[in-house]
């Protein structure tokens, strides 16, 4: 039986509970949204006492699937001001899985509101709340290094140990500060990143996480020779696919680059243009050149368990390590979206944001709105790392970028602020890739490239054949899509295995078969998508009762008003179409018995 | 008579090939007035058809069995398209043109 790991920051008593029948199904995503959804009141003050955060590994974390291993992290958004969800990888997610803890739930806040805490779960059960004021202000760097100085002196440290953390954006609450989860090597470089979720871990008074599991053994199944079995069809299936095999392993993520900007797409300068003339310094082909030529790690897993291996260790001309490969995200932000071409200088910029702990998006989406202002000027990368360096000293232009992109772009009287929900949008313009934008309209995250990022055979009828630059068929792909990607969210699978599973059917099989050798129940296809549409109807109902409307399911109106060359096209989606994309939802909740 | 030659940019795994041949990655094609299909054009450069999943002429995705003509801006994408850029782009049609049945999953 799973259980509910309850820490109550007001009295720091920590509890236990069994995870209750009705959410045996779930974990990851789904869990931290019906938590949310049932404990979190809609109107509360996201940094307030009443919000709750809420972290949970996926329903097959603790296990051997492979790349099972993501974690998901829920509250009541500060940005956004709804339901949020925000997911990374790292070694966290098997570790709490292997102790049996669906959920940690994290509630309530000190009395004292300069006190801050860290919290520890150790292998034997042992779960104790210290006070560390040492760590006040400290990086996400220098924090865990510190930790681990500390817990090693103490005989704690092992290899098998893992870190949450936030840096001083999140101790300081603003709403671009993310939570940093330490990734197989001990590096703090994976993050749940969107939303503001580091300044609700800093409400609650708690500067780090630390999960130590030396010693414990994967969790057991139902069916130990089922689960061997479609551990081996997925794994099969994962290190044959072209995409999960070759280019995300050889190219990572940032492959993406060449390809985006070649279709116009690639957001440039505050969404300006569809295409940036520096793209070459700054795609997946040059990073690895880069890279290889300087000894860089060219390929590891981010987290445990992970067979496509896509992630990268970006490395200086020494050959030292400076920070992660930046994912195509980070990449596109912090570079062609403030027109940098530089990769050393994109890197430096991904570092800082990981040293005082800020969403890598929601960052370049900030400078690039910072830079329209005219306040500093687009290519220019030492003002952009002075501008972050205010968020880290909480200056009081720094509290204003910390806060984000809409803040700033309202700070400054900028006119096309690229937000929706008030979250910044990432990688690829809705105008030439109308799909992309009618998850970012609708999707209960704010605009997010993750929340539609997989297939279904709903995709398979209508998402061979829709055209990127006409509205037809945009709002049915875009709801399978959600719909996929919440099932692997609480699955705790990495969205990446959805290539697979698109071009190999046992893909797809293999996944239900895990889930169901795991747990003896039974799981199907259906079962699956039904998992994605209970996630979204728990979160779609939330933003509801927080006073979301279908006037928040749009993008902003530069969108529709503006032509985006080349392509010079705007984004067509009728709101009625947007309208029909949570229609499912309705039926879902009575089924549920939510409302 | 000239004609203006097709530009052509490669990626990825097609990327690396040509830098592994010591070719360039930008590379300009002179072809005829009366143009020749995606899947000529990579003949023309050497290149795998297996390892390509579709070409962007002039920034839109098409078949391998679209009519490139001179001056058109072309690029190989080879399998491989993370995220739902595949689809989105249309990417996955392309890949598909040419096949007989489009495979389901149920």
């Amino acid at each position: 039986m799973r259980e509910i790991l309850r820490v109550d920051m007001s009295t720091l008593q920590v509890t236990r509970e069994p995870l209750p029948e009705k959410w045996a199904r779930y974990g990851g995503r789904a869990l931290t949204s019906a938590i949310v959804y049932s404990e979190v009141p809609a109107g509360a003050d996201p940094l307030g006492p009443e919000n709750k955060l809420v972290i949970a590994p996926g329903l097959l974390g603790g296990t051997s699937a492979p790349n099972g291993g993501r974690l998901s992290v829920g509250a009541k958004s500060p940005l956004t001001g709804g339901i949020k969800e925000a997911n990374s990888g790292g070694t966290a997610a098997h570790a709490l899985g292997k102790m049996g803890i669906a959920a940690i739930i994290i509630e309530g806040a000190p009395a004292d509101k300069t006190a801050l805490y860290a919290l520890r779960l150790f292998p034997d059960g042992t779960v104790d709340v210290v006070r560390r004021h040492d760590l006040a202000g400290l990086g996400a760097y220098e924090t865990v290094a510190v930790a681990k100085g500390i817990e090693a002196s103490e005989h704690r440290m092992s290899d098998k140990s893992s870190f949450l953390v936030i840096g001083p954006s999140g101790e300081m609450k603003m709403k671009s500060a993310g939570i940093a989860v330490t990734d197989p090597l001990g590096h703090p470089n994976r993050y749940a990143g969107r939303g503001g979720l580091g300044a609700v871990m800093g409400s609650k008074g708690l500067k780090l996480i630390a999960i130590f599991e030396e010693g414990l053994k994967p969790k057991q199944h139902a069916d130990k020779d089922a689960f061997i079995a479609a551990v081996r069809k997925f794994s099969g299936a994962l290190t044959t696919h072209a995409v999960t095999s070759q280019a995300l392993p050889t190219f990572g993520t940032n492959v993406l680059a060449n390809i985006i900007n070649e279709a116009g797409g690639y957001p440039t300068r505050n969404f300006s243009s569809g295409q940036f003339e520096g793209v070459d310094g700054i795609s997946g082909e040059t990073m690895r050149e880069i890279t290889v030529e300087r000894g860089g790690n060219v390929k590891h897993g981010c987290h445990t368990g992970c067979v496509i291996q896509c992630s990268r260790y970006y490395v200086d001309e020494d050959g030292h390590y400076m920070t992660k490969g930046p994912e195509y995200e980070s990449a596109w932000s912090l570079g062609a979206n403030c027109g940098i071409d530089d990769m050393d200088m994109v890197a430096k910029l991904d570092r800082k944001c990981g040293e005082i702990g800020i969403d890598t998006i929601e960052a370049g989406v900030m400078l690039g709105v910072y830079m329209a202002s005219g306040e500093i000027a687009f290519g220019d990368g030492e003002a952009a790392l002075k501008a972050l360096d205010e968020i880290g000293r909480g200056t009081e232009l720094g509290k204003v970028l910390g806060d984000g992109a809409e803040a700033t772009g309202v700070k400054f009287g900028v006119k096309n602020i690229p937000v929706v929900k008030h979250q910044g949008l990432p990688a690829y313009d809705p105008r030439p890739i109308q799909g992309i934008g009618v998850t970012y309209a609708t999707s209960t995250m704010g605009a997010d490239h993750t929340a539609g990022y997989t297939i279904t055979s709903n995709v398979l009828a209508v998402g061979g054949t829709v055209d990127p630059l006409k509205p037809e068929g945009q709002a049915a792909l875009s709801q399978g899509l959600q719909i996929a990607t919440a099932m692997l969210d609480a699955m705790g699978l990495c969205i990446f295995v959805a290539f697979a599973v698109l071009d190999m059917p046992e893909a797809l099989e293999a996944i239900h078969e895990m889930a169901a050798a795991h747990t003896g129940d039974d799981w199907d296809v259906d079962a699956l998508m039904q998992l994605g549409k209970e996630t979204l109807a728990y979160e779609r109902i939330f933003n509801e009762h927080a006073g979301f409307t279908a006037a928040d399911d749009r993008l902003p109106a530069f969108f529709l008003e503006e032509k985006l060359p080349p392509h010079d096209v705007v984004f067509t989606v009728t709101d009625e179409e947007l309208d029909s994309v949570y229609s499912f939802v309705p039926e879902v909740a009575e089924q549920l018995g939510i409302e | 008579m000239t004609t203006e030659p097709v530009t052509v940019r490669l990626f990825g795994a097609l990327h690396a090939l040509q830098k592994e041949r010591g070719g360039p990655t930008l590379v300009e094609v002179a072809v005829p007035p009366e143009g020749v299909t995606g899947a000529d054009l990579a003949s023309m450069l050497d290149l795998p058809h297996s390892m390509i999943e579709g070409v962007f002429c002039n920034r839109v995705v098409r078949p391998m069995s679209h009519l490139i003509r001179p001056g058109d801006r072309v690029a190989f994408v080879p399998e491989g398209t993370p995220g739902p850029h595949r689809f989105f782009l249309g990417l996955y049609a392309a890949g598909k043109d040419d096949e007989e049945e489009v495979p389901t999953v149920q």
